[in-house]
């Protein structure tokens, strides 16, 4: 593959990796662009290559999800050497006018939140999967696991959402469409 | 089914989250553009680097080569009295070598010595 063509698969895939960045950096925006670029930048620099074993949209996430793990613990250290506080991995919702938008931000950051405290594992997988539509074993690959162990992180990351989605009452919430005949867990 | 809605109330949720989130996507050139400069910028110090590890090598072999043309012969050296002739004299004491011709080092019965001398039957 050469620079071009790097080029633009990455800048086809650009807002599918930023979306992905920000799931492996808690949400946070700063984060997920700063490792963007160190990835673009381990790519261009040849540090990162694809060796066309998996799909190219797997490999880039399995690169973004390393990257972000290593920088989180660069930040660690630093925020131990320096005693600072970090700020908020959550950003604020934006200015909106309409009501059903105010609505469906705050779902949408309560559903942030319920994703950023489900553990790491599963928080992945489920956004592989349904955020970035890839399949259990294409998101297994991502992740550097069994499909299997994917499974069981898929399964129990999807009860644990919804738990923690009814606990912030946001099952309820009209702004978003449900089946009424359905039941509704305890 | 429990589990399809779940599913489905998951997929919107996701959607909906993606959709903020790719609005909210820097664009894509500033983000390949600033990972272009700080690869230029990380080229740079490796390349200050290599520079002055060659500079310093060439500087310490410069200075080796000066001392080494610069330091003048010791006297002994002058005389023919180096270091390997003393050792010969002081090693050997003035005893002749095995192999010397007239020595008696491997010298067979008959006198013969290990110089091609044939022993007489």
């Amino acid at each position: 593959m050469d620079d071009a063509e790097l080029r633009a698969q990455l800048e086809l895939l650009h807002p599918d990796s930023y979306g992905w960045a920000l799931s492996c950096c808690a949400r946070d925006h700063d984060e997920a662009e700063e490792v963007l670029q160190i990835v673009y930048l381990k790519i261009l620099a040849g540090r990162a290559q694809f060796d066309g074993r998996a799909l190219f949209k797997t490999w880039l996430f399995s690169v973004i999800r390393r990257t972000a793990i290593d920088e989180w613990r660069r930040r660690v250290v630093r925020r131990l050497a320096l005693m600072s506080h970090g700020k908020s991995g959550v950003h604020a919702a934006r200015e909106e006018t309409a009501d059903e938008m105010v609505e469906r931000s705050q779902i949408r950051a309560m559903f942030c939140r319920a994703l950023v405290a489900l553990p790491k594992r599963q928080r992945e997988v489920l956004q592989l999967v349904f955020y970035h539509d890839l399949s259990l074993q294409e998101a297994a690959d991502a992740m550097g696991v069994s499909v299997g162990s994917a499974r069981t992180h898929y399964d129990r990351g999807k009860t644990r959402l919804r738990r923690s989605m009814q606990a912030l009452g946001v099952d309820d919430e009209p702004g978003l469409e449900r089946t009424k005949t359905e039941p509704t867990l305890p | 089914m429990n589990q399809d809605w779940n599913e489905q109330r998951l997929n919107q949720l996701f959607r909906d989250l993606r959709h903020e989130d790719e609005r909210q996507a820097p664009p894509f050139p500033r983000t390949w553009t600033a990972a272009l400069a700080r690869t230029l910028l990380a080229q740079r110090p490796r390349g200050v680097a290599r520079f002055a590890l060659v500079g310093g090598m060439a500087c310490a072999l410069v200075v080796v080569v000066a001392g080494l043309l610069a330091v003048p012969p010791r006297e002994s050296d002058q005389n023919g009295i180096g270091p390997a002739s003393v050792f010969s004299q002081v090693a050997w004491g003035g005893a002749s070598f095995p192999f010397q011709r007239g020595g008696a080092g491997l010298a067979g019965p008959g006198g013969a010595s290990a110089q091609g001398e044939r022993i007489a039957p």
